[in-house]
């Protein structure tokens, strides 16, 4: 997904002014994926160079907007996006795994307090993003109203994984531990040297 | 606002062999009233340990449990069995539903044993059976439902009595992510319109985030508490 699809899919609907299309993006986008107004300006130019989109002004003087429309290469260009399904993975370019790697093995503890703070903050950004949901349920239902949920409900579940694999590695960070200080006992030295392994 | 549950240094030490196993290690915690509480924990933290004593179903081994402010340990056991039947309403992971009786009658059944079949109390049983969504399912045999509809069964069951706390044990510990998702609204709506205090013991981190505060046990004590921002921000709309 990019801002790019997103505001093709946007223009398809109807044309928009720049003002609008953030607006439309941050309705779906349920306010969790921020995207800024630059953001929206340098893609539109890109679509403009691209020949996606095509602009005209409306209003008079001293209040003219410019109001994007989709051409029909735009929605060609939307249509075959929309319909491949996609190839990419996730990448993992989770900080916090950085931040592990470069930790270990020197402090144990201070390792063991980063993953639970790191899980408590996802922990409290999980309940936010439910109570979103909570609040959206009580709504009436609409088509834009699914979409949000169903967004929301990626973001659960990314980071349900994210707690997963958080508490997956403090329970094998702390067997893997355990298990070099018996062996370091077992040969009766006790080293920072035997913790490199 | 008042607390509802207060638990007190309590102990609970289970017999294993000629040593004890410390289910509860001198844990300490309350509850306000009207509050959803999400207990998470691993396999053998004493989560449900916990539970078992908060709704008067076991007895710590020392310490105490506090509801409105009445010391547990101070009660008869029929005095405790009136708590269980009149304030505590209990939801299980298995449902617990009795397979010969009907949704409705399951649903009937905690009124019954509490000799409190009214015309006023069926009529209740009939609002909640319609908020629960089992009005075309109310004559069904559990047999006859899905896991999400014994679970509804199960929620409406522990409200018949209308309690003002209800306890669950990992209640959608056997359901798909959509019904997970319906019982835990569901179990929200009954905090909000009902204004009841929630325990919920879950493993599982989507469930939690239903709560209004999320605490994690380990080796029968409190570890970790996270306190969800804006938890307010419903009941103020």
């Amino acid at each position: 997904m990019s801002v790019k699809h997103g505001l093709l899919g946007l223009l398809a609907r109807k044309p928009q002014n720049g003002y609008e299309l953030k607006n439309s993006f941050d309705e779906i986008a349920g306010g969790f994926w921020d995207v800024n107004f630059g953001q929206i300006y340098s893609t539109i130019d890109r679509l403009l160079k691209d020949g996606l989109i095509t602009t005209s002004s409306e209003g008079g003087e001293g209040v003219e907007r410019r109001v994007y429309q989709i051409t029909q290469k735009g929605i060609q260009e939307f249509k075959d996006w929309l319909d491949k399904p996609s190839a990419k993975v996730r990448p993992l370019r989770d900080e916090v795994f950085v931040k592990l790697a470069f930790m270990y093995p020197f402090d144990k503890e201070a390792i063991l307090q980063l993953l639970a703070e790191q899980r408590q903050l996802y922990l409290a950004k999980m309940a936010e993003l439910t109570r979103k949901k909570y609040l959206l349920s009580r709504q009436s239902g609409s088509r834009d109203m699914l979409m949000t949920d169903l967004l929301l409900d990626a973001a659960l579940f990314h980071a349900e994984a994210d707690v997963k694999w958080l508490e997956h590695c403090e329970a094998k960070l702390s067997e893997f531990e355990s298990i070099q200080r018996e062996e370091a006992l077992e040969n009766d030295e006790i080293g920072f040297d035997q913790y490199e392994g | 606002m008042a607390n509802k549950v207060e638990v007190k240094d309590v102990f609970k030490t289970y017999k294993r062999g000629k040593t004890g196993f410390h289910a509860l290690n001198g844990i300490s915690l309350s509850i306000k009233e009207g509050e959803f509480l999400a207990v998470m924990g691993p396999s053998g933290s004493g989560k449900s340990t916990l539970l078992h004593l908060i709704g008067a179903l076991d007895k710590p081994t020392s310490g105490d449990v506090l509801i409105d402010g009445t010391f547990l340990s101070s009660l008869s056991d029929d005095a405790l069995s009136q708590i269980r039947r009149e304030k505590v309403g209990f939801i299980f992971q298995q449902f617990n539903l009795l397979p010969t009786l009907t949704a409705r009658e399951n649903i009937l059944l905690p009124l019954k044993i509490a000799g409190k079949s009214s015309r006023e109390n069926e009529k209740y049983a009939n609002e909640i059976i319609e908020a629960v969504g089992l009005t075309n399912f109310s004559d069904h045999l559990p047999e006859e439902m899905s896991g999400g509809q014994m679970q509804r069964v199960g929620i409406a069951r522990a409200l018949a009595i209308r309690p003002s706390i209800i306890l669950a044990d990992e209640p959608t510990g056997n359901l798909d992510s959509k019904t997970s998702e319906e019982i835990l609204k569901l179990l929200k709506d009954c905090q909000e319109k009902f204004k009841q205090t929630i325990i919920m013991v879950t493993h599982d981190a989507k469930a939690a985030a239903y709560g209004d505060r999320i605490i994690r046990l380990k080796d029968g004590q409190v570890d970790e508490e996270v306190e969800v921002y804006g938890a307010n921000l419903i009941s103020n709309l």
